[in-house]
């Protein structure tokens, strides 16, 4: 760059200074004059700032919408497995109201086992369902009539839209439903426009008129009654700036919204107010925006609001905690009826409409209070998931809705169980109120996670030890153990093993003499026998003769990843993992050795509805299937002569499970972690700061086990009769078939070849 | 070789025709359910549904949207999660949409189930065993592993008589 010689630049403006002598000398004698011009440019400035200010805001306007996140929506069909108990629970938690006649979408009706419900219309991720007429029948636990009551017809299958289980904000707790101009009732806008802002079509952001108009008003009263501000001012004051009250702030709005009128046409700036305004609270949620509203205080759309119910929301506009209708009535009915008489005055509805009107009485909905609790263990995990399987970006982007795999009725179960079992095992111990509780639910089928439940008060939101609290998994490990053994096609389920006591080096360089439970050793057994009844020494002495390698390979393939040390005391499961984990790998287990991920998350959808990058059923096999079912067979054992052999007389009759206890040292830690053929719970009971308990995995973790399972409409465990599988009774002394009669008998899977061929006696 | 890929060529369509085929007639066989008088009970058949289900997928699919077809078939085997046939559609879905591991992958599920259908009949069974290693064999193909395919191959010839 060229600088100009600072001679050359003197003597120009001195020859300048010259010509305009007599000027320069006015503006010197006037000081004030200088100082006005000085001022006029920095507000010129000022201006050029906020107008900048104002269009960016309100073109870049990011409107703060929170992720939604939804329960799995319940389906209907005729053979649902689907007691009244769930449906009437499902209902309600959908918020469905239950009425005697003429129901509309959102209500249902009862008579006996027959339901009529209209379900609101709602867009799945997979297409647009219309609000449906559906007449439903329960019969001993299942669905066994869907028709349309409107035209009698059948219907296939229908999804009752799913409840809203939890919102993530972005920043702050605003939530709001966007609203498009045409979608809002005319009389809302002309009830607006009369209470707040009756020149609105005609002023340019600020009304003179209305300010002096408001003065007298104000002055007459002897109270604020009325305000000068215009929509404009009012949205300009929600949106831009502070809450302080300033004249300053005054000042500022009112230029803001001068802009604010240059630059935008009335329309726009009528539908960024609509959506701004706030109207409520709900708890921690701030309601804004007349789109929610509508949907909060009358649960409808906004377009189909009647008169006296768009008069109670714009009577709100004033002061929504003042003129709260559930808390001030009266106060709010009487504000009301001003709207309404307001929208009389200015002709935009005839005497009979607002004497109707006004007659009406309050038609603000029930709050549901005793259903509003959020399940903070579940969205923990989900809130995870999502941050790892999504991009940033993606997530940043207002309104996402989030379709989980969360299963309400089931929470609801698991909660029940934690709550009262925890609490009673606690006395019966006396832990002084210091035993805690995790427990996770899944689908077997599909890894999808149904209840998460991370401290023993479900909905208090602290450390969440489902996913979080480290702990040695004791025997819950051995199945690893005898799965590699099943493996390497030379082993059956009544190979011979030794239970004898055994002393080797462990990790540090000291001897290490694993014992048994009971302190006894059994000699020689046939193998299921040592996993069902958990001995330590016979597991000790197979897994020295496997190897450590092929065990933490066996480990890796049923879904845990996190680095086993090869140490002789991991076979007894020193080894500490999160319940989760286990969860992974009893997960893999129940799928007969494919591997699904544990997920929360069904779909990711925009507020425009398109899906964001799906991440579809994954699934891998692990394990061969053949070995995992023989292995299962031997889970099923323990829960009929094993350590789980408590539960078998409270579950319902004929329901199979299988499962493994866990108990580690000075029990420390209760763990069950077992499966159905259509669910997986996994239980853990202990204290935080790893004190001795007293429980053992069949008397602490597995009552709360049984006590969700027997609840749960679930399909018992079936085996498969594979093509390689042969299954046989056999006792548990040699491992020799035996007749079914026999009560001890076990009745175990075994490869073809394998099966024994020596019969024996049944022992006593 | 050069047999080997002619024959592929036919599979393709082939797989178009037995993916509705054997999709028609869907099998539940659930040993029930537990009931609240604490029994296990077999409620009254889902197919219906399943089969509704599996229309709305066969159109999307027709119609080259793959990933609504899975949505709706991922709703089909939560109601019937055991049923091999709706695994193998499934797998032919990742099979369309050029994703060959997975393909595999959810075929071996479809094989694992096909097992535990004690009602499936042997022939009806052995045609559906026999498609998912076709389905196999045209994936390990498409990622160029032309001696798995033809392990796959021989697999699904062996059931197929």
């Amino acid at each position: 760059m060229k600088r100009k010689s600072p001679l050359r630049r003197k003597k120009k403006s001195s020859s300048k200074k010259q010509s305009h002598h007599s000027k320069t000398q006015w503006f010197q004698n006037l000081p004030l004059m200088r100082i006005f011009l000085v001022i006029l440019g920095i507000f010129v400035i000022y201006v050029i700032y906020l107008d900048y200010e104002v269009r960016s805001q309100f073109d870049g306007r990011r409107w703060s919408v929170p992720a939604r996140v939804y329960a799995r929506p319940l389906e209907l069909y005729i053979g649902k497995p689907l007691s009244h108990e769930q449906f009437n629970y499902e209902l309600k938690r959908s918020e469905y109201r239950l009425k005697d006649s003429d129901i509309k979408s959102g209500d249902y009706q009862r008579s006996g086992d027959s339901y009529r419900v209209v379900v609101r219309e709602f867009d799945f991720w997979d297409g647009h369902q219309p609000p449906r007429y559906i007449q439903i029948k329960l019969e001993e636990g299942f669905v066994t009539e869907v028709t349309d009551f409107r035209d009698q017809t059948e219907v296939d299958i229908v999804r009752l839209e799913p409840a809203v289980i939890g919102r993530i904000y972005p920043s702050h707790r605003e939530d709001r439903m966007l609203v498009k101009l045409d979608d809002v009732p005319e009389s809302l806008i002309t009830a607006l426009l009369s209470v707040e802002d009756r020149d609105f079509y005609s002023h340019y952001g600020v009304n003179p008129k209305a300010i002096v108009r408001a003065i007298f008003a104000n002055i007459k009263a002897g109270a604020v009654v009325q305000g000068g501000s215009t929509l404009t001012q009012q949205l300009v004051k929600n949106f831009f700036l502070t809450k302080k009250k300033s004249l300053v702030r005054k000042f500022n709005e009112a230029i803001m919204a001068f802009l604010l009128e240059a630059h935008y046409e009335k329309k726009e700036i009528l539908e960024a107010y609509l959506n701004e305004i706030y109207l409520g609270q709900d708890k921690k949620r701030a309601i804004h925006g007349f789109g929610l509203a509508s949907r909060f205080y009358f649960d409808k759309p906004i377009y189909n609001l009647e008169l006296s119910e768009i008069a109670t929301l714009v009577a709100m506009v004033k002061g929504p905690s003042y003129y709260d209708p559930w808390k001030y009535k009266d106060r709010n009915l009487e504000r009301r009826n001003v709207v309404i008489n307001l929208m009389h005055q200015s002709g935009a509805i005839t005497n009979y409409e607002a004497l109707e009107a006004k007659s009406s009485p309050s038609k603000v909905i029930k709050r549901s209070k005793t259903l509003t609790s959020d399940y903070p263990a579940y969205m923990d995990l989900l809130r995870r998931q999502l941050q790892q399987d999504y991009d940033k970006e993606d997530l940043t982007s207002e309104g996402l809705q989030i379709f989980s795999t969360f299963d309400p009725y089931i929470q609801n179960l698991t909660e029940q169980a934690v709550k009262s079992k925890v609490k009673r095992l606690d006395q019966q111990y006396n832990m002084k109120g210091t035993l805690q509780s995790a427990v996770i639910v899944t689908n077997t089928n599909n890894a999808d996670v149904l209840a998460v439940v991370g401290d023993k008060q479900p909905t208090y939101a602290g450390f969440n030890r489902a996913l979080d609290a480290m702990r040695p998994v004791g025997s819950l490990i051995k199945p690893a153990v005898y799965l590699t053994a099943i493996q390497q096609k030379n082993y059956s389920l009544v190979t011979k093993v030794e239970d004898k006591a055994i002393t080797l080096k462990a990790e540090d360089g000291n001897l290490w003499s694993p014992r048994n439970y009971t302190a006894e050793s059994h000699g020689e057994i046939p193998l299921y026998k040592a996993l069902i009844s958990s001995y330590n020494q016979a597991t000790v002495r197979l897994g020295l003769e496997l190897g450590f390698e092929p065990i933490v390979k066996t480990l890796r393939n049923l879904g845990i990843q996190r680095d086993i040390p090869p140490y002789p005391s991991m076979l007894l499961g020193a080894v500490t993992m999160t319940p989760f984990e286990i969860t992974q790998m009893y997960q893999t287990l129940s799928a007969e050795g494919f591997i699904t991920p544990l997920h929360t998350i069904r779909k990711v959808l925009t507020a425009k509805g398109e899906p964001l990058k799906h991440y579809p059923v994954k699934i891998k096999q692990g394990i061969d299937e053949t070995s995992v079912r023989i292995i299962n067979s031997a889970l099923h054992e323990a829960t009929r002569h094993g350590t789980a052999s408590s539960m078998s007389w409270r579950l319902p009759k004929g329901l199979k499970v299988a499962g493994k206890t866990g108990t580690t040292n000075d029990t420390r830690d209760s763990w069950f972690a077992g499966f159905s053929g259509e669910h997986l719970i996994v239980t853990w009971l202990g204290t935080d700061d790893n004190n001795s308990t007293g429980l053992t995995g069949a008397s602490g973790a597995l009552p709360i086990w049984t006590d969700i399972m027997k609840k749960i409409r679930t399909r018992p465990l079936s085996f498969a009769f594979d093509d390689q599988l042969e299954f046989t009774y056999v006792e548990p002394t040699k491992g020799l078939i035996v007749d079914e009669s026999c009560s001890s008998a076990a009745y175990l899977a075994f490869r073809k070849g394998q099966v024994p061929e020596d019969h024996g006696r049944c022992p006593d | 070789m050069k047999t080997f890929n002619s024959y592929f060529a036919h599979i393709i369509t082939l797989i178009l025709v037995l993916s509705i085929t054997a999709c028609q007639a869907p099998v539940d066989k659930t040993p029930g359910w537990t009931s609240e008088s604490g029994e296990v009970r077999p409620g009254p058949k889902t197919g219906k549904a399943v089969l509704a289900l599996l229309n709305k997928a066969r159109q999307a699919s027709t119609k080259g949207e793959l990933s609504t077809a899975e949505s709706h078939l991922e709703r089909a085997l939560r109601i019937e999660p055991q049923n091999p046939a709706l695994w193998l559609y499934m797998a032919k879905l990742r099979l369309y949409a050029a994703k060959s591991k997975e393909a595999i992958n959810l075929a071996k599920k479809a094989l694992a189930m096909s097992s535990r259908e004690s009602n499936l009949t042997r022939s009806s069974r052995k045609a559906l065993q026999a498609d998912c290693w076709l389905v196999i064999a045209h994936a390990h193909q498409k990622m160029g592993d032309l001696e798995e395919a033809q392990k796959a191959q021989d697999k699904a010839k062996s059931l197929s008589y």
